[in-house]
């Protein structure tokens, strides 16, 4: 340390320095194992001149001509521990410290050699994916071939001969209809069908079947990581998720050309045909509830947010373009040339974005709406002449002291915000002694319940036996609205009744017929939630008791739906009873209340004249029926989409990734890599949906090389188990080289000139000699079968085994569309619980694409198959073989339950195995299996090495 | 690569894979390739679980993770903080703070006092009087942080260095890098909670995109490994004769593709899984333990099912260390029944909630941690008791508990490899708020881990999505302190 001080007192002498003999070596030495082309430590390379001047994470490092103020310099001569460079060993030596001095301060000139020359040319950019498709005509030169004589054969042919490989033989039919039958629609070739279809014949049958976008919708969406819940601690349902699956599969179908797919799904609220299915595209992966809407802490927002623009980004740029560019979060990209600053201006296209419920037909919502309107305002017209008829009646809610509610643990009534309460115990009534007409409060829990002294009712569903709060006039702690239809009940001249699920109260009427001087009356009121959007899967019950009669029951009300009141209390009726429960899903935005709870006169009881009574009944009437018409309006279709701020807030890149350290403004765009069309898509004025807009018009613009590769890639992964490149969402330079350069450029243009046609590209690569091979044998100089001398025999994954089994089973339901089936028990919780259950029924046995799929409690059948888990991406599956997968396929129910239909259905050994495997038993197979009961057989046939692979 | 274990790229795979012998390429080309890149273990696709070596001379060969979820609160358990006696009921100074749930109200003394134990004399609360006398023993890492304040992704970050979902546990890459001495159990075994699931559930224990024969296998006393019994009406010999058919039909089936690994692999597969037929269900099965086993981890107190039944679990975690299994989480605290229910998330009502809990954790996890040592296995096994983050020494305002605190609690490290004598890395400051000398993060706690196992932190990776990918992400230094 003292010898550093004192070189420091050394008074600097300008001396001439050599930058090449005496600094060069001396950064080679100590600085470039940390700042150099493998780690940049700090960000910070100091191997070449370029590099060296511009600097790292803090800045420049060498200020020429002022070494004390070059951070450079005070690192290697800090005290600090922290500080000190390099951070291991001795450090520099003194007159290593001087020379590096003396060379700053006398101007830090360096000269270039190689190295430095070389640095300013990226390399990088000369990367093979980033450059032009190749035309056919340049493709044909390569093999000395005419255009029209490419095929997919002659350039695998032509890189066997020069490995001195040579393709298999093709392979026998019953083989080669299997392995059509499962790449193409998932399932097993029909063993009854025995039909001499010619292989293209049968080619196209199978492109045409409507199972054919059932099966590779199931590739794109394991690319999206599509599920059917949120993810996340609170991982509540989508339900409309399912519309987006749907989109898939019918595009898909359809053969709608692919750039028109991918435009759709980044802006098909923009196109002439607006597609809002399609932008469930953007939604599909994880999103955090509690960190970004139910936490109190901004930071923790911020930090959810980030990871949710980065989730979008990455599946935009991973799923069409095969780049990574996930990995330029932090710092710029390590292996590809795309900066920092041009990740965050792809988080500015996607700023204006949010995942959420979304209307499919924004026309038919509206006329809906308005339609919703006009009715809710006639009955409110309708119901306030009618209570100006009846009179005024008795508020029940004004029963309460002003501002106050009953706690139902003990009948008292306080103004405090009470909470959750989940250890109350239920059916229990407790007296309310400082409210008269109020006899019992009570938290309901069905099959029996009693709602007053010595007086027990059936007809209320069991229950959580959880409550919140309070039963209150006044809106509850989390109160999320009071409004019904279009009154708000907390307003002047209106009143409400809290009732949060589970609670019960029971009213006095004779003490409320003495107060009031009424005799028949009328229950009036409006009972709804009063919950916001967080409710939307939310459902729960109302009851109403007279005496210990069921009135009036709605069970299962759904938040956006209401339920009036209108009931009779006759004269010599002595309690009215009203119970609110939870639905069965848990009190999770039970936020129930009565809006306007009325007693009012029945008409004989008042005092109106024949014609005013007359038109009370009228009115009454009326009511009704706008009530009905109401209830029968249809809800809008929505998909779990996205819904959009107009104007995005500006997005900043984010030093490190870090939320809370923020740089430079950015505008939207993409990285410059890709040449084909300007990565500029605006500025901050830009309207949100522009931006999208301008990504999807590059992302499918017809120069551009990514995108064309990187989805036939895709397909030639799903027909021969890898892709010619076999990084199948990498193309960069972390990824694979491609085993076919030019096939993959063959096939690129193939499918461009063929309008985006993904079903010619699927048809050209399974009516190739490539892909009809047999997929027996060995070539030890290429044991990976890079050079496709034979086909790759494939196991089958979860979806398509237990499509498989089902098939085999007869018990396949190939009902298409609509809500995924659910074959898990769920109950509402903070954090919501999913129990997979197996039971033996119709709707359970649709195609799995149809699964409804819970993001964070995996399915084991499918997870032990190598199902992925939703909160990845993922470009190819993996296929483990695991003791648990034996044991599942052994022993799951499910196994057990097809195995046991497919008994009933095969009736013989001999038609069992031709179900199983589409071909005849062999003698010995069928002396074996003697030993074995049917059950046995089937169960054993399903468990099979022949039936979950496909040669 | 997802396709590791595929034999097609078996040959591929032993010379790191595809995806990297592109990156190796490019790293050769410049002639960077030196002794920090990314070493991938070798892995055998036909037997996926077998042990492999690590990359260097291991003081530990598995380890057993105790995981109370719910966020245990370091300032009554283990991080003694007299100030917080001195300044019972006062405001904290440098005024009000906000922190998940909302504004805090005053400091408030530990719930129960704190003694010394031991030959160390390390001061512990007699909230947890029996992990207290094992103090001696143990390492406290008590400046830990974590990078969020939620309980899922709380759980998720100390589990898998990620606070999002979609990350291997750290017990999956531990398989992953070194598969298993005893491969006729599977090599990671998570033990959940009696009462179900941690927040996090299935992501604690989840191989993600490792490949996914390395996740976790998750039963428990109560709850046995899924499909491992025969079915119902299905007898004995039956179930033998139709495995030795399907062995048959197999080998038939084989001989068509001569030399297939994967085919070969499936066959034995179905090996493995009869044998953990015989296996498994003797080890679950506790009635061979003797009485005094049971009664010293408080097996037997039939009185409070919980404890009995965590205390099962907590045998069951000894009998997997000495079955050799390599890798075993035992949770303690459950989410199904809500907020600091049947887990440590004291909100409201801490004082009415902590001490039945404590009474669950306390006696079956030093029972635990004892019964490993007088047999030998602690020389080989390294024990860690973890929680998500910790709480805050304040009541939040207006309830009677505390809230999250992320920015200071406690782990505890022991076994082979470990310091003893109650020694500690990092501090908390005066009152137990916020970590303040050593400030140590979860990655730092899993490059301890794996460093114990003879696994470079630094060097154990997995190509996906583009990125070497590392349980300890960029980060991460070995705990030295920690390391006997």
């Amino acid at each position: 340390m003292k010898l550093l001080l004192s070189v420091l007192c050394v008074p600097s002498v300008l001396l001439a320095v050599d930058f090449d003999r005496e600094i060069r070596p001396l950064l080679q030495k100590h600085c470039i194992e940390c700042h150099g082309e493998k780690k940049q430590k700090g960000e910070l390379r100091l191997d070449a001149k370029v590099h060296a001047f511009k600097g790292g994470h803090d800045g420049p490092a060498i200020l020429a001509g002022k070494a004390d103020a070059s951070p450079l310099f005070q690192r290697i001569t800090s005290t600090d521990e922290d500080e000190k460079m390099p951070p291991k060993g001795d450090g520099l030596k003194p007159e290593e410290i001087a020379l590096l001095k003396s060379w700053i301060d006398s101007g830090a000139k360096w000269p270039e050699n190689a190295t430095d020359k070389a640095a300013l040319t990226d390399k990088r950019l000369q990367h093979w994916s980033v450059q032009p498709i190749k035309a056919a005509s340049a493709l044909a030169e390569s093999l000395g071939l005419k255009p029209e004589l490419l095929s997919i054969d002659t350039f695998i042919e032509a890189k066997l001969r020069e490995n001195n490989l040579k393709p298999s033989p093709e392979a026998d039919a019953r083989t080669l209809k299997r392995r059509l039958h499962f790449d193409l629609l998932g399932l097993p070739p029909d063993a009854s069908d025995r039909s001499d279809q010619s292989y293209e014949a049968l080619v196209d049958t199978l492109l045409a079947s409507p199972h054919f976008g059932e099966r590779q919708a199931r590739h794109w969406l394991d690319i999206v990581h599509y599920a059917d819940t949120h993810g996340f601690e609170r991982d509540q349902l989508r339900p409309n998720a399912w519309r987006y699956r749907d989109y898939v599969i019918e595009s898909l179908n359809a053969d709608k050309p692919y750039d028109q797919f991918i435009k759709e799904q980044i802006a098909g609220d923009l196109l002439p045909k607006p597609t809002i299915t399609a932008l469930g595209f953007l939604s599909a992966g994880p999103w955090d509830f509690v960190g970004q809407q139910e936490t109190r802490s901004d930071m923790l927002r911020r930090a959810a947010r980030a990871l949710d623009l980065d989730d979008m980004v990455t599946q935009t740029l991973t799923a069409t373009m095969g780049i990574t560019i996930n990995c330029a979060r932090c710092h710029d990209h390590k292996l590809d040339p795309i900066t920092q600053e041009e990740y965050y201006r792809l988080w500015a296209v996607f700023a204006g974005v949010k995942r959420g419920d979304r209307e499919t037909d924004a026309a038919e919502s509206k006329r809906l709406a308005a339609e919703k309107a006009r009715l809710n305002k006639e009955l409110a017209q309708t119901r306030t002449q009618i209570a100006k008829l009846a009179g005024e009646g008795l508020e029940l809610a004004k029963l309460i002291p002003e501002a106050s509610g009953i706690d139902v643990r003990n009948g008292s009534v306080t103004k405090d915000k009470l909470g959750y309460f989940r250890d109350i115990q239920t059916n229990r009534l407790q007296k309310v002694p400082s409210v008269p007409s109020v006899l019992w409060v009570f938290v309901p829990n069905g099959p029996k319940v009693p709602i007053a002294f010595k007086q027990e009712v059936t007809g209320i569903p069991a229950t959580s036996g959880h409550f919140w709060d309070t039963i209150a006039n006044h809106p509850i702690s989390a109160q999320r609205s009071t409004k019904l239809g279009s009154i708000d009940y907390a307003t002047k001249g209106h009143s409400m009744l809290a009732m949060h699920a589970n609670c019960g109260i029971t009213f006095d009427l004779a003490k409320l017929r003495e107060q009031s001087g009424l005799k028949a009356m009328r229950l009036t009121g409006l009972i709804g939630f009063g919950s916001d959007k967080a409710a939307a899967a939310s459902k729960a019950d109302f009851t109403v008791f007279v005496d210990a009669e069921l009135k009036f029951q709605k069970l299962k009300l759904r938040k956006d739906e209401t339920a009036a009141l209108d009931l009779e209390l006759p004269a010599k009726a002595k309690t009215l009873t009203l119970i609110a429960t939870d639905g069965g899903d848990g009190i999770g935005n039970d936020l129930l209340f009565i809006g306007d709870p009325k007693l009012v006169p029945e008409i004989a009881e008042t005092r109106l004249t024949e014609a005013d009574a007359a038109q009370l009944k009228q009115l009454r009437a009326t009511a009704a029926k706008l009530d009905a018409d109401l209830k029968a309006l249809p809800e809008p279709d929505k998909v779990y989409a996205i819904v959009s701020n107009e104007n995005p807030p500006v997005i900043k890149v984010q030093r490190r990734g870090n939320a809370e350290d923020e740089a430079q403004e950015v505008t939207p765009g993409a990285f410059s890599w890709a040449k084909h069309a300007s990565a500029a898509f605006g500025d901050q004025t830009t309207p949100e949906a522009q931006r999208r807009l301008a990504l999807a018009n590059w992302i499918t613009h017809p120069d551009n090389p990514l995108t064309a590769r990187v989805i036939v890639n895709r397909l030639w992964h799903h027909h021969f188990g890898q892709g010619l490149v076999t990084t199948p969402s990498d193309f960069g330079l972390g990824g694979d080289a491609p085993s076919h350069p030019e096939l993959l450029d063959f096939l690129a243009n193939e499918f461009i000139t063929h309008g985006w046609s993904l079903k010619h590209v699927h048809k050209l690569i399974v009516m190739s000699r490539t892909y009809r091979q047999r997929s027996v044998g060995s070539a030890p100089s290429d044991g990976s079968n890079r050079l496709l001398w034979k086909q790759n025999p494939r196991r089958l994954d979860a979806e398509t085994l237990r499509d498989t089994v089902l098939a085999v089973s007869g018990k396949l339901n190939l009902t298409r569309g609509g809500p995924g089936y659910r074959d898990f028990n769920f109950t509402e919780a903070y954090a919501p619980i999913y129990d997979y259950i197996t039971p033996d029924k119709p709707e359970l046995w649709r195609r799995s694409i149809y699964r409804f799929i819970v993001r964070t409690t995996p399915h084991q059948f499918m997870t032990t198959l190598d199902c992925p888990d939703p909160a990845n991406f993922t470009p190819a599956r993996a296929q483990t073989t695991t003791a648990l997968q034996a044991l599942t396929l052994s022993n799951n129910e499910f196994m057990l339950q097809q195995a046991r239909h497919l008994a009933e259905r095969a009736k013989t050994p001999e038609r069992a195995f031709q179900l199983c495997f589409q071909r005849e038993a062999t003698q010995e197979e069928l002396t074996a299996a003697k030993s074995l009961d049917l059950f046995s057989l089937c169960r054993m046939l399903l468990n099979a090495n022949e039936f979950v692979y496909v040669d | 690569m997802n396709a590791l274990l595929n034999r097609r790229s078996f040959l591929s795979q032993t010379v790191h894979g595809l995806g990297s012998i592109a990156f190796l390429d490019l790293l050769a080309r410049d002639q960077l390739l030196a002794e920090s890149v990314p070493t991938r273990p070798i892995i055998d696709p036909s037997r996926p679980f077998a042990a492999r070596k690590p990359h260097f001379a291991p003081k530990a060969k598995r380890v057993v993770m105790v995981f109370c979820s719910g966020a245990l609160s370091h300032v009554d358990t283990f991080d003694y903080k007299p100030a917080l006696f001195k300044y019972h009921d006062q405001p904290m100074p440098g005024g009000s703070v906000v922190t998940f749930q909302g504004e805090q109200g005053n400091l408030i003394k530990p719930l129960r006092d704190f003694k010394p134990r031991g030959q160390s004399g390390k001061m512990t609360s007699d909230l947890l009087p029996k992990l207290g006398a094992c103090a001696d023993d143990f390492f406290f890492c008590h400046g830990m942080t974590s990078k969020t304040n939620t309980h899922g992704p709380g759980e998720t970050f100390m589990s898998t260095g990620q606070t999002l979902e979609g990350f291997p546990s750290a017990g999956a890459w531990v398989n992953y890098a070194l598969g298993t001495e005893n491969e006729n159990l599977p090599s990671y075994i998570a033990i959940p909670d009696p009462r179900g699931n941690p927040q996090a559930a299935g992501n604690n224990w989840s191989a993600a995109f490792l490949p996914a024969a390395y996740q976790g296998t998750a039963f428990n006393t109560e709850n046995p490994i899924r499909f491992l019994a025969r079915p119902e009406g299905v007898s004995a010999s039956t179930d033998r004769a139709t495995a030795d058919f399907l062995k048959r039909l197999n080998e038939r089936h084989l001989e068509k593709f001569p030399g297939d690994s994967e085919l070969a692999a499936r066959i034995s597969s179905y090996e493995l899984a009869a044998k953990m037929q015989m296996t498994v269900p003797a080890l679950t099965d506790l009635s061979s333990e003797p009485a005094h086993v049971l009664k010293m981890y408080g097996a037997d107190q039939t009185t409070n099912p919980v404890k009995a039944g965590y205390a099962r679990n907590c045998i069951l975690a000894r009998r997997l260390c000495e079955q050799g299994v390599r890798f075993v989480q035992v949770f303690n605290g459950a989410y199904a029944m809500g907020e600091g229910v049947g887990n440590w998330d004291g909100h409201k009502t801490i004082a009415a909630q902590y001490p039945g809990h404590a009474e669950v954790l306390d006696q079956p996890t030093a029972a635990l941690f004892m019964d490993l040592k007088q047999r030998g296995l602690l020389a080989d096994t390294l024990f860690v008791f973890c929680t998500e983050f910790g709480r805050m020494p304040t009541f939040q305002k207006g309830a009677s508990g505390r809230d999250h605190n992320p920015s200071g609690f406690t782990c505890i490290l022991a076994g082979a490899g470990v310091q003893t004598g109650a020694k500690h890395h990092g501090e908390t400051d005066e009152f137990g708020w916020k970590a303040a000398v050593d400030v140590t993060s979860v990655y730092d706690l899993h490059a301890t881990i794996l460093h114990l196992l003879g696994l470079d932190h630094e060097r154990l990776s997995y190509y996906h999505n583009g990125l070497e990918r590392r349980l300890t992400d960029v980060h991460g230094h070995v705990i030295q302190s920690a390391l006997a």
